[in-house]
């Protein structure tokens, strides 16, 4: 009995006697320790906007800030630093950005990254002094392009934000939303658009997109270099307002799409056809549609590293001279960021109006060569098989 | 014959009955912070300071602390300095707090510190407790050390977060000696090192018994009895 | 007669000469597989293998010399090694590379376990894994010459552009890969030679190619045409016929060689269909050496006139 009293003296008494040297301890370093870290994070902020003063954290829950903000700070001279996250290349591109009081960007750098090719590191110097109406003309690094139009945008979210904090609102739509609205706008009863592959040469049209509910098509034109949505309805009488010129000019083209009509052609009779393609249609206006596919990175035939991988799926439409008329990727697994540049409609639309002989023009991308020259080659290979089908090769 | 005495207890450390290569103790620390000589100085250093201190103090307790207890009483103890130190450094040298991390706090339960608390500091007398912590700490730093160096200058081609231009250069680095496994494969080369040099000098490992294990001096069999005791 | 005396070395202790003679006998059979390599590589295929070759016998000699053991170079067994290592290289490694390589698998992988016999797996398979670890230049694929004028950078595009796999040019070893793995038809050569001269049985080199054409066609949805190319591709060849039957780290028995060749050959296609490494065979025999002891002592050896 003695011996458990003895013992559970003995280690009560040790307990209290560190407890007190902690908290001498504690009581002497806790403040130079606080101090540190405001000080650690003060300076953070402060390389985004080095006359930002004292930083305030914003509490976001009374905002409805853009979705990307993790954190956002107003300074003591106006202006406000915003903490993003954005999806670049890979995951958790953590942007810090500065906006003063005027909304011109003072700064942003990346304080966190997964991306492979390292230009997170110095983008945030261009879009310095960037405002919100400036700041989707600054361009974006080719090669990177990824990367820096995640961190382009994610710049933009804290233009918006600070014009939030500062009070104003913002326009936080994503561009598929705008586009929705833009769509709905021209033509108010269709709902849910989607594109439509065009298969036959119009007339200054860059886009047709159909409503899901069938209440007729929005034709994309253009007036004056500005795109103009132009709603028609299912019998192809134009509805949104326009001028005589633009309504006779997209009521003929209405015309024909209504009209045509795709016959597949059985492929396996023509002996010669080149072997990535696939499906072929001809519209009874005589051009041809072609579903090719081409061999980027992920798919190339003996492929060392990955051949598992998938083709790069091409559906693409030519008059019966072989010039394209129009062309869309419409299936790709290319690594990410790198040759997956090939689904985007900028550079599958660079071959519209090529033929035989220009269609090598369009520039093979560098650091993305595998993918974009192999895209080419299924592209010559689909000109050839139009030449092949109309008996002239 | 005492002074003779209290060089050997200090020097015992350094090679002969060192902590890392000799005892395979703190072999979580030894791994995780020696890719980096910056991380390796910090982490001896911290783990000399809490090592001298709770051997001053445990062995000044020692005539107090009840043997039934005298675990939780040293764990307290140590667990007492190692927080102190943590404090200590997240205050003093921010920079170093970061490059440590959560191995800091884990100094706590680095068996160099309780090994000794148990097989020295707890028999012996405060001067003597407290050069055998010198010893040790300083056996700990060099082991370390020695495997950051290794590490750091063939794994990243620096030293010391210096990089040495004509490594990196040249393409002459193996990142995997910075890597985990790496850590594993110089840990055990450096074994077999120390192992050869030592030869013949150090206590014979022939048999599995108290006679062979490198820490019978200073536990006078005392892990044979408690396994009896345990029958 | 004297060929019989090589049809299980395994648990027996054999004279160094016996040694020297299963070496050479190995060495002979990688000689198609080497001429291959630099047929299709040219120069820097050779420097490969002469690096290899020469570290891993120095090595072997200094490391005796270091640990006072009495010299056992003479046995071959360290020029085996380097040149299997190098077989298993892409010929644009750097030379130190390749020679830090061979070191790896002579010094510490079979020296520091106690030599020859010694070793619990087989030093080449070892010091490939740790290079693909350690090196990046491991992974850079290499295009044999000739087959490519324009540009070194993307060959395999150039010219797999409207062609599907072509399995003859995977036969003969005209695509990427290390240098001794592309050419299947020297390496085929090699191990029948092998097999006809007893240095090895056909069990496991058979075991695992058979496991992994099975396991890949059913992967495959029952496409042989692109099963065929998993199996002429990678190190497949290389690893069933010259590095799976190693002695030393593989079982003795036929049962055992038939588990150990089938559980190679399984790990092969997990790690190529599910694993984050492009290629299996190294990691698979590496695997299946470790688990080698319990194989053995699941399949014991039937005791001469013991029960049925």
């Amino acid at each position: 009995m003695k011996n458990y009293i003895k013992s559970i003296i003995s280690l009560t008494v040790i307990i209290a006697l560190v407890t007190v040297a902690l908290s001498v301890t504690n009581f002497v370093t806790a403040p130079i320790i606080e101090k540190n870290a405001g000080a650690a994070a003060n300076e953070a902020l402060l390389v985004v906007m080095p006359d930002g003063g004292d930083f305030t954290q914003v509490d976001m829950t009374q905002y409805t800030l853009p979705e990307s903000v993790i954190e956002a700070y107003t300074a003591s001279n106006g202006g406000c630093v915003v903490k993003l996250s954005a999806t670049g290349y890979g995951p958790d591109l953590i942007i810090m950005c500065g906006v003063d009081a005027d909304g011109n960007v003072t700064g942003a750098v990346c304080l966190s990254s997964n991306e492979t090719l390292g230009a997170e590191k110095t983008y945030g110097d261009t879009l310095k002094g960037a405002t919100i109406d400036t700041v989707e003309d600054i361009a974006t690094v080719s090669g990177a392009t990824m990367t820096t139009s995640a961190y382009r945008n994610a710049v933009k979210d804290a233009l918006n934000t600070a014009i939030i904090l500062g009070g104003g609102s913002a326009d936080l739509r994503s561009d598929e939303e705008i586009l929705q609205d833009n769509l709905k706008a021209a033509l108010p009863a269709g709902e849910n658009f989607t594109e439509v592959f065009i298969c036959e040469k119009l007339e200054n049209v860059s886009g047709i997109y159909e409503a899901e509910n069938g209440a007729g098509f929005v034709y994309v034109t253009t007036v004056n270099d500005e795109e103009l949505f132009v709603g028609v309805d299912a019998n192809g009488t134009v509805v949104s307002e326009a001028t005589d010129d633009v309504k006779a000019n997209i009521e003929a083209a209405a015309k024909i799409m209504l009209s045509t009509s795709l016959k597949e052609i059985d492929i396996s009779k023509y002996a010669d056809m080149p072997s990535n393609v696939e499906k072929a249609y001809k519209t009874n206006s005589g051009n041809y549609v072609l579903e090719i596919h081409a061999s980027g990175f992920g798919k190339n035939g003996d492929n060392y590293y990955n051949p598992s991988g998938e083709y790069i799926y091409i559906k693409i439409a030519l008059t019966n001279k072989g010039e394209i008329i129009s062309c869309q990727t419409t299936k790709q697994a290319e690594t990410d960021g790198v040759g997956s540049i090939c689904k985007d409609k900028e550079f599958s639309s660079q071959y519209v109006g090529k033929d035989e002989t220009t269609y090598t023009d369009v520039d093979i991308v560098a650091g993305v060569t595998l993918t974009t020259k192999g895209y080419q080659k299924g592209i010559g290979q689909a000109i050839k098989a139009v030449k092949i089908m109309e008996g002239v090769a | 014959m005492s002074k003779q005495n209290n060089m050997s207890i200090l020097l015992k450390g350094l090679l002969r009955e060192n902590p890392v290569f000799v005892l395979i103790l703190g072999t979580c620390p030894t791994l995780a912070t020696t890719s980096t000589v910056d991380g390796a100085l910090g982490m001896g250093l911290a783990t000399m300071a809490v090592l001298i201190c709770s051997n001053i103090v445990i062995s000044l307790l020692r005539k107090f602390i009840p043997d039934t207890v005298r675990i939780p009483c040293y764990i307290v103890v140590i667990a007492g300095f190692v927080t102190i130190v943590q404090m200590l450094i997240q205050a003093f040298i921010p920079d170093l707090y970061k490059t440590l991390g959560v191995y800091l706090a884990l100094i706590t339960v680095n068996c160099i510190i309780l090994g000794r608390a148990e097989m020295f500091a707890g028999k012996n007398s405060v001067g003597k407790s407290a050069l055998d912590g010198i010893g040790m700490g300083i056996g700990f730093t060099i082991a370390l050390l020695s495997m950051a160096i290794i590490r750091e200058v063939i794994g990243t081609g620096s030293f010391a977060g210096n990089e040495i231009s004509f490594l990196v250069e040249n393409g002459l680095t193996i990142g995997f000696l910075a890597k985990a496994p790496g850590g594993l494969l110089v840990y055990g080369l450096l074994i077999a090192v120390v192992n050869k040099i030592t030869k013949g000098k150090l206590i014979k490992k022939k048999e599995f018994s108290c006679a062979g294990c490198p820490s019978a001096e200073a536990c006078n069999g005392g892990c044979a009895e408690a396994v009896k005791e345990g029958e | 007669m004297e060929n019989k005396l090589h049809v299980s070395l395994s648990p027996h202790i054999h004279s160094n000469n016996s040694t020297m003679r299963t070496m050479l006998d190995v060495i002979i059979a990688l000689v198609p597989a080497s001429v291959a390599a630099v047929i299709l590589f040219g120069i820097p295929a050779l420097l490969v293998i002469a690096v290899c070759v020469v570290s891993a016998v120095a090595g072997e000699a200094l490391f005796n010399l270091a640990i006072k053991k009495e010299q056992t170079i003479g046995d071959l067994s360290a020029v085996v090694t380097g040149l299997i290592l190098a077989l298993n290289l892409p010929a644009n490694i750097p030379l130190w590379q390749a020679a830090v390589g061979s070191l790896f698998a002579i010094i510490i992988v079979k020296g520091i376990f106690g030599g020859l016999g010694k070793n619990i797996v087989n030093p080449a398979i070892a010091a490939r894994v740790f290079m693909l670890i350690a090196f990046g230049s491991m992974t850079a694929a290499v295009f044999p010459k000739g087959l490519d004028a324009t540009s070194g950078a993307t060959p395999l595009a150039e010219l797999a552009q409207d062609k599907t796999l072509n399995l003859m040019d995977l036969f003969l070893g005209k695509c990427g890969g290390a240098l001794g793995e592309t050419c299947a038809l020297a390496l085929l050569i090699g191990g029948v030679y092998l097999i006809v001269r007893k240095v090895i049985t056909w069990h496991i080199p058979v075991a695992f190619i058979g496991t992994t054409f099975l396991f890949t066609l059913a992967l495959e949805g029952g496409n042989f045409e692109t099963t065929l190319a998993w199996v002429l591709s990678g190190g497949l060849m290389i690893g069933a016929f010259f590095m799976a039957t190693d002695y030393v780290t593989s079982p003795s028995t036929v049962k055992g060689k038939l588990i150990f060749g089938i559980g190679a050959g399984v790990i092969t296609v997990l790690i190529r269909f599910f694993g984050g490494y492009p290629e299996g065979v190294s990691f698979a025999i590496l695997l299946m050496n470790i688990v080698n002891p319990y194989i053995d002592s699941l399949t014991p050896r039937k005791l001469f006139g013991g029960k049925k």
